[in-house]
């Protein structure tokens, strides 16, 4: 039954309720108004008075002659007006009506009443004689009559009596039919009340679940997580056992989402939470463990009752290990993997600040590339501080005028002159100083302070570059984050017409990871920058996958060889390889290849005999600001030399 | 100071308590001139006549009729009786029982506690609907409640104190 008809119902049954009580209480009333006919009217009485004062009046006319009685004819006169009055009364109202059924009787009363008038005149003049003689004989023929009409009025009376007697056992048998419902329904009420207690109940109980239990996966939420965490926190003894917290989330759950739809997500999410069921015993000795699902892609076990930190380390790698094999979802077959961070209660934590901990290990866990678990660390908490302060000072820094671009020569080794220099971001902090480049670049990135400080960098080194002697170009990296912005085409455009520069003294560096986010928008993107006559260089080639397919992706103009190569080149023959068979390369592509990090004589001998067309490296020149650039190498090697 | 007010308090008690005494005493009862058609007997500190009060119309009529408007079992619609209250004739004979008995020219007796009397207003009625009423009418004298005023009334107890063609009241 639902709570709507219920409450309909339970409507109904009041309703009930208060009509049973208002008509019993119209019994009530009816029964006392039968009680009353009954108490009030007692014709017989009336009747028996009459025959009674009949004779009182005979008696006191048969006494009035004899001496001595003490009958006068006042006392005749009185008992004649009392029987006159009886009569009239017995004509008139309700006994009269009552009489109805007998016209004889009503005829009777009818001629007494006259008979009694006629003699008032002989009653006044009584002791003239004759006249008591016709009194009495005057009365003589109703002598009896009274009596019989009593009798007759009496066995109506007891009619009447019958009647109303009838009347109230209908009536009591009414009130107590209404009283026996009253009693059902009191019964059907509580009932009602009971089971809408119990509906109360059940509604509850839901409520209780759905605040506790993660809908999809039917796991505990992160409330009951963190209050059974509050209270293990609160139970840990001194030198007794411990608890760990491992948070865990899914390696690249977002792309299964993108790429399957979020139906499959989410069954690949429920499939997880079994696994982790079947592969996280609940209790194992003292130790217990509870799986919850916190949100996302995200779980999080507490482990309470263990020795050392071993046992929370041999739960995530089985864990670790149970989600690598695949899933199979919706027919497709998934494989995902979870990286995991593990918090321990050192000295005293909040629930919250080991849930912080277990975060940041799972953070580190995810950097040293997935699909394995992390201890938290205090040194972590010390790097997240490092870094928020590095957020902080980074989105001052624009504002504050502390960035520079420097720029750095590089050198065509066939001409054996200056063809460009590469735009390098260069911050000063008042108080870090010089930030080396690999400490807030991937901040920028992060929190896409990239977008605005990118086209910075573009307008600055346009508008710089544009000032330099005409074969001379620029290069400017470009981050992958700056291709997920729409407007990297339009800004690179913007910057060109605002400075003047041509577009083919533009050259815009990037590395393979812009093409990792392989997709049909970011190679347009690319022939949209080509098509405005800027050239598009391969950065750092020779570093991770290296792929040759991406060459083919896309026509570069020019690959620079990745400067470790470069570096190890004297000591090591594979390096010298790699760069001779990347130089080997992009000439047969037709591509000009760049050496970077060329620091000594030897290097530039090795790099030129490998066959690369270009070479930059302190041997040159370290990167300067725009106003220290020199646009020739003999000035250049003249500058070296006076520094 | 103290005493004196006590003293004073005493005299006027004691002044007012003779003023009273004299006042029953004196109130002794004139001789009907007419048919007496009232007698009161049993306990009672006023008479006029072998112990008893007795009463002519006269004499009750000089004591102020009292107006009660009620409808009654015995007659058709809202009646107008008019008759001495009975508290006041009660205080009049020095009435001090409990209970009277009341006797109706053709015996019929019925009895009523004294006090309803003052509790309400019962009434000894004279006239009916401005007319005097007589034997034959339920007269010469009928005790009437004023029924339409409380319910309570309105029930056999009541109606079977109200007596009428009332001769005698007995106080016990």
């Amino acid at each position: 039954m639902s709570l709507r008809t219920f409450k309909t119902v339970i409507a109904l049954v009041i309703g009930g309720f208060l009509i049973a009580a208002i008509y019993i209480s119209v019994l009530v009333v009816q029964r006392q108004g039968a009680l009353r006919q009954i108490a009030v009217y007692n014709p017989a009485w009336e009747a028996s008075q009459a025959s009674s004062e009949f004779i009182r009046l005979e008696h006191r006319l048969s006494e009035f002659e004899r001496p001595g009685s003490g009958v006068d004819k006042d006392e005749v006169a009185l008992r004649y007006d009392i029987l006159a009055g009886r009569v009239k009364q017995l004509n008139e109202g309700d006994f009269h009506s009552l009489l109805q059924r007998e016209p004889d009787h009503q005829a009777m009363l009818r001629r007494l009443e006259l008979a009694l008038e006629g003699m008032d005149p002989l009653i006044q003049n009584l002791d003239q004689p004759g006249n008591l003689q016709k009194v009495v004989d005057g009365l003589k023929p109703f002598d009896g009559a009274l009596a019989q009409i009593a009798s007759t009025v009496l066995i109506y009376g007891s009619e009447t009596v019958q009647k109303d007697q009838q009347e109230l056992i209908r009536l009591h048998w009414l009130f107590s039919g209404i009283a026996a419902s009253l009693v059902l329904i009191g019964v059907a009420l509580i009932v009602l009340l009971d089971r809408h207690n119990r509906l109360l109940g059940r509604a509850h109980q839901e409520l209780h679940v759905l605040a506790h239990q993660d809908a999809l996966t039917g796991l505990p939420n992160r409330v009951v997580l963190r209050n059974q965490l509050e209270h293990a926190l609160a139970g840990l003894k001194p030198n007794g056992r411990t608890i760990a917290v491992s948070y865990l989330d899914l390696d690249h759950f977002k792309d299964v989402n993108d790429s399957f739809g979020h139906e499959t997500g989410d069954e690949l999410l429920k499939a997880v939470a079994e696994r982790l069921r079947s592969c996280i015993p609940a209790s194992e000795g003292q130790v217990r463990n509870l799986i919850s699902r916190f949100g996302g892609d995200e779980f999080a076990i507490l482990q309470t009752g263990i020795r050392k930190a071993s046992e929370s380390a041999a739960l995530a790698s089985k864990i670790v290990e149970a989600l690598r094999a695949p899933f199979t979802v919706n027919g497709q077959e998934i494989f995902i993997g979870t990286s995991i961070g593990i918090a321990l209660p050192q000295g005293y934590v909040t629930p919250s600040q080991i849930l912080k901990h277990a975060d940041m290990a799972l953070y580190h866990a995810k950097a040293d590339g997935r699909g394995t678990f992390r201890f938290f660390e205090p040194h972590m908490d010390v790097q997240l501080q490092a870094r928020r302060a590095l957020e902080v000072d980074l989105r001052k820094a624009a504002a504050n005028g502390e960035f520079e671009l420097f720029y750095q020569p590089q050198i065509n080794i066939n001409l054996n002159e200056i063809s460009g220099y590469e735009a390098l971001l260069r911050w000063h902090h008042p108080e870090r100083g010089l930030v080396p480049p690999a400490e807030f670049i991937p901040v920028i990135e992060d929190t896409g302070l990239i977008v605005t400080l990118g086209e910075w960098i573009l307008d600055q080194s346009c508008k710089e570059a544009a000032k330099w002697p005409r074969n001379i170009h620029v290069a400017v990296n470009l981050s992958p984050v700056q291709f997920r912005n729409r407007g990297l085409v339009q800004s690179v455009s913007r910057a060109l017409v605002a400075s003047g520069l041509a577009p083919n003294r533009l050259e815009l560096e990037i590395t393979e990871s812009v093409l990792l986010q392989d997709n049909e928008a970011t190679v347009s993107m690319l022939h949209q920058l080509r098509r405005l006559g800027v050239r598009i260089a391969m950065d750092d080639f020779g570093t991770g996958y290296s792929s040759l397919s991406y060459l083919r992706s896309f026509p570069f103009d020019k690959i620079k060889i990745d400067q470790s190569f470069v570096r190890e080149m004297s000591q090591r023959s594979d390096c010298l390889a790699i760069v001779q068979s990347v130089a080997n390369l992009g000439s047969s592509l037709g591509m000009p290849t760049v050496a970077e990090g060329v620091e000594t004589e030897e290097q530039l001998r090795q790099i030129q005999a490998a066959g690369c067309t270009d070479a930059q490296g302190y041997y040159f020149g370290r990167p300067r600001p725009a106003r220290e650039l020199v646009h020739t190498l003999e000035a250049l090697r003249q500058t070296a030399r006076v520094a | 100071m103290f005493s004196a007010k006590v003293k004073s308090g005493l005299v006027g008690a004691l002044l007012a308590l003779t003023t009273f005494v004299g006042a029953a005493y004196a109130a002794s009862l004139a001789m009907p001139s007419e048919k007496p058609i009232l007698t009161i007997s049993g306990k009672i500190s006023v008479t006029n006549k072998d112990n008893t009060a007795q009463f002519d119309r006269k004499m009750l009529e000089s004591m102020g009729l009292v107006t009660v408007e009620t409808t009654t079992p015995w007659h058709e619609g809202k009646v107008k009786f008019e008759g001495v209250s009975l508290d006041k004739l009660m205080k009049q004979v020095g009435a001090s029982g409990q209970r009277v008995v009341v006797v109706a020219l053709n015996d019929y007796t019925t009895e009523i506690p004294l006090d309803d009397f003052a509790k309400f207003n019962v009434i000894l009625a004279i006239k009916r609907d401005g007319e005097y009423m007589s034997v034959r009418d339920k007269g010469p004298l009928f005790v009437i409640y004023p029924y339409d005023s409380s319910p309570d009334l309105k029930s056999q107890t009541y109606y079977a104190r109200s007596a009428w063609q009332v001769a005698k009241i007995e106080v016990r």
